[in-house]
């Protein structure tokens, strides 16, 4: 039946065209809005994972209890009694014994990296500007195995930071809005003490406003001394082995601690759930277009199948059998179908290769595209199913009518 | 050989009988016509015993073999292999040409490689040897329903159904067009039966059914 079917698919070749060029519309649609927006994705959860950590464990903030006080203050007494209870949150949330994380994690071997952090909020200030913002406290040499911020360093170094004396590398945006630069020194305040001096070392540049525009590094122990906080750390954050193993990972270690252990999909859960909003909406706009292509197909075949009653009789009177019926117009609705995807496969490809040049600036300064294969074979698969499942009811109907019915009619 | 028995043949709800049980043998090799006024189911006979259309009651045997009997695969089998049709339209493919129509039964078992030579000697014989690439609507109607004949006997079938072939024709492309049927019937191993209403057509025949009515009123040779 191919023969006749090509035959009729080439007999009305604007139909055709047109059927193939609704199928492939939609497949280009398909890849390129699915190129962009999974690309787009797949950064920013890249830049996610690799610049803060797989998994974080995190001091919590603890309330002051009645319990707290009677055994800080009160030791050696049996009863204690409040006229008016105490209440209050502990100044800072520490991470209580780093040391026993540490041996945990050193003896875990789905942990490639792990790196000790101490966090505050604190307002950089230079000359009369002065602008709140937080400054982390990282080891250079162990930080560098779990994030990727060493990538980012657009001038100084980063290693600088090691060895302490008070140096820090700064975000773009930051730098900027205090309108200093490289070298520069800068005041710090940590709230309670007078500003402390840093230079400026080194400035990374993320793409991430709220990393770019607010954040600092400085060597641990320095921003320790800032703080009056010496050998406390606020958080540990771990790089392993296998990103999908983070979810796990985190619950597994949650479970046996007052401290906090999330996973990167935890601690940015508000960011995936916008993906996952716009995963919906992209997948309901592919299906609407497919369904309008379907409808092409499905159209086009019906018509055919009218147009073509007297064809189909004479066909089954010398012995063609209602299933190769059925094959003839399966046949021509695959093809379009198939072919139809081929094409706007290959033009979803152009469109990204196009996308993917053009400067957008903004975070990421070009267009993330994705080109994975997983992307074009769900894109051929959509188009084959569309054409499956419009072919099926007009090429069935073709199959069922009865020989007998259309010679008698004499059309 | 074809036995028909007593079969008769109603249509509609409630059913109107337009067979009242007919019963006629035709032994091999025989131009076989159908004859009766209009509504004396001349068509409803003709296509009742060529498997087309079924029977309410009664058997039609081909060699022995009951139709009712044979799987829905083996009818469409013994149709491609046995059968030709002939309608009072050419029923041409029209994106084909002649010669390709004249193939496409045997291109159902992949035998149109096979055939060919014998459709082109068809159609050199019905005088369209000049006309073998030509598409249905760049021919008459004459030479469409000498195509269409073509096509009926390109598998070599032992039996020829043709309903009113010359209905649409005038009367010289009426007259080719009976004796390419007749020819058929003597050079090679077929059974031509035909449905007309033409009284000199009927004459051809070796033997004549005429109905009225529904009922058989005789049967001539």
């Amino acid at each position: 039946m191919l023969f006749l079917a090509f035959r009729h698919i080439f007999a009305r070749p604007k139909q055709s065209l047109l059927t193939l060029l609704g199928v492939a519309l939609g497949t280009t649609a398909f890849i390129t809005f699915a190129a962009i927006m999974t690309g787009f994705q797949s950064f920013i959860i890249d830049q996610l994972v690799n610049n803060d950590a797989y998994v974080k464990i995190s001091a919590k903030e603890k309330m002051v209890t009645e319990k707290d006080l009677n055994e800080s203050l009160f030791k050696d007494k049996i009863h204690t009694f409040w006229t008016t209870s105490p209440s209050g949150r502990q100044e800072s949330a520490k991470i209580n014994y780093p040391l026993g994380w540490y041996k945990k994690l050193d003896n875990d071997s789905r942990v490639v990296a792990y790196t000790p952090l101490i966090g505050a909020m604190v307002l950089y200030i230079k000359g009369g500007i002065s602008i709140s913002g937080k400054l982390q406290g990282v080891d250079p040499i162990s930080q560098v195995k779990v994030t990727n911020i060493m990538n980012y360093i657009i001038a100084g170094d980063y290693q600088s930071l090691s060895g302490g004396g008070n140096k820090i590398i700064i975000g773009q945006g930051l730098l900027g809005k205090m309108g200093a630069k490289l070298n520069d020194s800068i005041l710090i305040s940590v709230g309670k003490a007078d500003p402390i001096p840093f230079k400026v070392s080194g400035v990374f540049k993320t793409g991430i406003m709220t990393l770019d525009d607010t954040f600092g590094y400085a060597y641990i122990r320095d921003v320790q001394r800032a703080l009056s906080r010496p050998s406390e750390i606020t958080d540990i954050a771990i790089r392993l082995t296998d990103v999908s193993e983070s979810l796990g990972f985190a619950d597994e270690y949650g479970e046996f601690t007052d401290e906090k252990v999330q996973s990167w999909e935890q601690s940015n859960a508000n960011i995936l759930s916008v993906f996952s909003l716009q995963n919906f909406i992209r997948t309901f706009i592919t299906i609407a277009i497919m369904i309008v292509a379907s409808f092409g197909i499905y159209n086009i075949l019906n018509i055919l199948v009218n147009q073509k009653r007297k064809d189909i009789g004479i066909l089954r009177s010398f012995g063609y059998d209602a299933g190769e019926i059925q094959n003839l117009f399966m046949i021509q609705g695959l093809f379009l179908g198939i072919t139809g995807g081929i094409i706007g496969l290959f033009f979803g490809f152009v469109m990204s290769l196009y996308l993917s040049t053009l400067r957008i600036g903004g975070m990421t300064d070009k267009l993330m595209i994705n080109f994975s294969l997983e992307l074009y074979s769900m894109g051929i698969l959509m188009a084959v199913a569309a054409s499956v499942i419009s072919s099926y009811l007009p090429a069935r109907a073709a199959g069922k009518l009865n020989p007998i019915d259309i010679v008698r009619s004499g059309e | 050989m074809i036995k028909v028995n007593n079969i008769k043949k109603s249509f509609g709800e409630p059913p109107i009988e337009v067979l009242h049980g007919i019963s006629f043998e035709i032994p091999e090799k025989q131009f076989v016509s159908i004859t009766g006024k209009s509504g004396s189911g001349k068509s409803t006979l003709l296509y009742s015993m060529s498997t087309l259309d079924h029977p309410t009651s009664g058997e039609v045997f081909f060699d022995g073999v009951e139709i009712a009997s044979m799987s829905d695969k083996e009818v469409h089998e013994f149709r491609n292999l046995k059968m030709g049709f002939i309608f009072q339209f050419h029923y041409l493919l029209p994106e084909l040409s002649a010669l390709e129509n004249v193939l496409m039964p045997a291109r159902r078992t992949g035998q149109h490689t096979v055939r060919y030579q014998r459709g082109v000697e068809l159609l050199t014989q019905f005088g369209l040897s000049n006309k073998l690439d030509r598409l249905p609507k760049q021919l008459s109607g004459g030479e469409q329903q000498r195509v269409a004949i073509a096509r009926a006997l390109i598998q070599e079938p032992k039996y020829v159904f043709a309903d009113e072939p010359t209905g649409n024709l005038d009367s010289t492309n009426g007259e080719i067009v009976m004796n390419l049927l007749k020819t058929a019937t003597r050079d090679g191993n077929t059974t031509v039966i035909y449905v007309t209403h033409d009284p000199d057509f009927a004459a051809l025949a070796d033997k004549r059914i005429v109905l009225k009515d529904g009922n058989l009123s005789a049967t001539e040779f």
